[in-house]
């Protein structure tokens, strides 16, 4: 669930500033059949812990490749480009996944890759 | 005749030793002498007054500062309600120092008050000054906008008699409007930093007001406000230190308590944001030390935001009810600031992003590439991305580097 919507219209999942509990539940994703649930936390947890708020930690796709019922990839928005990668805007600052025109996002650093190529076939 | 030597001159006049060589050199000291190759000084000499051309000219930097709290009467940190004590002859006078140790408390409600109740009674230039600018910066507190446009009109009609309370009230309009990131009102002798800082007898508030111009100017230049040739934000912002710390010096040795704060936090603020920590807590601690025993924890929380968590993390060293105290105030502070900055400019600052997103983008828009903030921070890079993409999503940015119009 979102929690309203940014100064363009997209939705805006992080919650408020006031920071989150380390464990807590972030939100609950249900993807075309895959369920997710984000929890707060450190993604390095050696040199992150005690330095500030705890963020969503996401599944690491890369390492752990999922799809949906449909043969999408679930993606991490902030992962490096694959050899598909089609700029969504023109001078796109960085290799990832974000500036990829075939990422549907569904949260900040979470979403499904549309492109053809990179589905799995039954 | 009693005479002096060079460097008791210098010390007198507040310049270098060189440079009253120089001036003797150019017959612009009376009655110099030599005796041997020493040069004698008479003691009574005045400083001569320097020439220049009529572009530049001689700045009256005000030497009368119309805030009493950067003045000698409060020198001694713990000394503030014995210094409004000791002005109970002068209700006037007492009224508008409690006003502005109110605002360095954080203590709006009497700031307004009191403020209000001097612009009332009183109509001379430095009173309407000083009250309207203290209302100005409280109406900022507040976030409201009608009593900002009210205070500034206070300052507009103040009624000054000389060039130099004309430049007061100049550079009391800018100082306003920096306070909400608008640093285009500023006179031009100002930005050109053509006064004399260092001077004995200089306005201090002015040494603040330089500092924090100089502050913003860079933060702007760096998240890519504008542009200057062969120079970055960056690069500008890494300059200022040279030009802060002899201030600070000259704020120490003159004793004022309030602008030494300022000053420091600043100064701190500045290192924070190049990358030199270190230095940051060095100005942090020592601002922190003064501004306790009299509880000034606004002037605190008015510069936690450019500290991030550094300010934070040394006051819960030093005093944990001074922290809470301190975050309590900014958090009051920020909504309302935020609220009147968005109301009369078109740019929204995020009031969504967190500490960390604030601090990420910030260095984001300062040109820092990933693996730098990374760095700096000492977090993963992977962290880095991911705190990007959620300040993105947050204010509605395509571009990492947009991410400075949102801080």
């Amino acid at each position: 669930m979102s929690a309203g919507r940014n100064i363009r219209g997209a939705p805006i999942y992080a919650t408020s500033t006031e920071p989150p509990a380390e464990g807590e539940l972030y939100r609950t994703l249900e993807i075309e059949g895959v369920t997710l649930d984000i929890f707060y936390g450190y993604y390095d947890p050696e040199r992150e812990r005690g330095v500030l708020e705890p963020m969503p930690i996401f599944p690491d796709f890369q390492n752990d490749p999922t799809y949906t019922e449909l043969g999408y990839m679930l993606v991490n928005a902030d992962g490096d480009v694959c050899e598909h990668f089609s700029p969504k805007a023109e001078g796109s600052e960085e290799g990832w996944c974000n500036d990829c025109r075939y990422l549907e996002l569904h949260d900040t650093c979470l979403g499904v890759c549309r492109c053809e190529q990179n589905r799995k076939n039954e | 005749m009693e005479y002096i030597t060079v460097k008791q001159a210098a010390e007198k006049w507040g310049i270098s030793a060189r440079r009253v060589q120089v001036l003797c050199a150019q017959d612009r000291i009376k009655g110099v002498t030599r005796f041997g190759r020493s040069i004698m000084i008479p003691k009574d000499a005045p400083l001569p007054t320097a020439e220049q051309s009529e572009k530049n000219a001689p700045l009256p930097m005000p030497r009368k500062s119309p805030f009493l709290n950067m003045t000698d009467l409060y020198t001694r940190p713990g000394s503030a309600e014995e210094a409004i004590e000791a002005l109970s002859d002068m209700p006037e006078a007492q009224t508008l120092f409690a006003a502005e140790i109110a605002y360095s408390r954080g203590e709006i409600d009497k700031v307004i008050e009191h403020a209000s109740e001097f612009l009332q009674s009183h109509s001379g230039f430095y009173a309407v000054n000083a009250g309207g600018m203290l209302l100005a910066l409280a109406a900022m507190w507040k976030g409201d906008i009608s009593l900002y446009r009210q205070a500034k009109i206070h300052i507009c009609e103040a009624p000054w008699k000389t060039p130099a309370d004309k430049q007061i009230m100049s550079l009391s309009l800018a100082c306003i409007d920096s306070a909400v990131r608008d640093t285009s009102n500023y006179p031009e002798w100002f930005e050109r930093g053509q006064f004399e800082h260092l001077h004995p007898d200089s306005h201090p508030a002015a040494k603040v007001f330089y500092i924090k111009y100089l502050m913003i100017k860079a933060q702007e230049m760096a998240k890519g406000a504008f542009k200057l040739p062969d120079v970055t934000g960056l690069g500008l912002m890494k300059t200022i230190p040279y030009i802060a710390e002899p201030l600070i010096s000259r704020v120490v040795a003159e004793r004022v308590v309030i602008p030494e704060i300022h000053l420091r936090l600043i100064t701190a603020a500045v290192y924070h944001q190049i990358g030199d920590d270190e230095s940051a807590v060095m100005h942090i601690d020592k601002a922190i030390d003064l501004a306790l025993p009299d509880r000034l924890f606004g002037i605190l929380a008015e510069y936690r935001r450019n500290l991030d968590t550094v300010l934070d993390d040394r006051l819960i060293l030093k005093d944990k009810d001074a922290f809470s105290a301190t975050k309590e105030l900014h958090r009051t502070m920020l909504a309302s600031w935020i609220k009147l900055h968005n109301s009369l400019h078109s740019r929204n600052i995020s009031s969504a992003l967190t500490v960390r997103e604030r601090e990420i983008s910030r260095l984001a828009a300062f040109g820092l590439s990933n693996m730098e903030i990374a760095k700096r921070l000492n977090i993963s890079v992977s962290t880095v991305r991911k705190i990007i993409l959620t300040a993105m999503n947050k204010t509605g940015t395509d571009k990492r580097r947009d991410l400075g119009a949102f801080v």
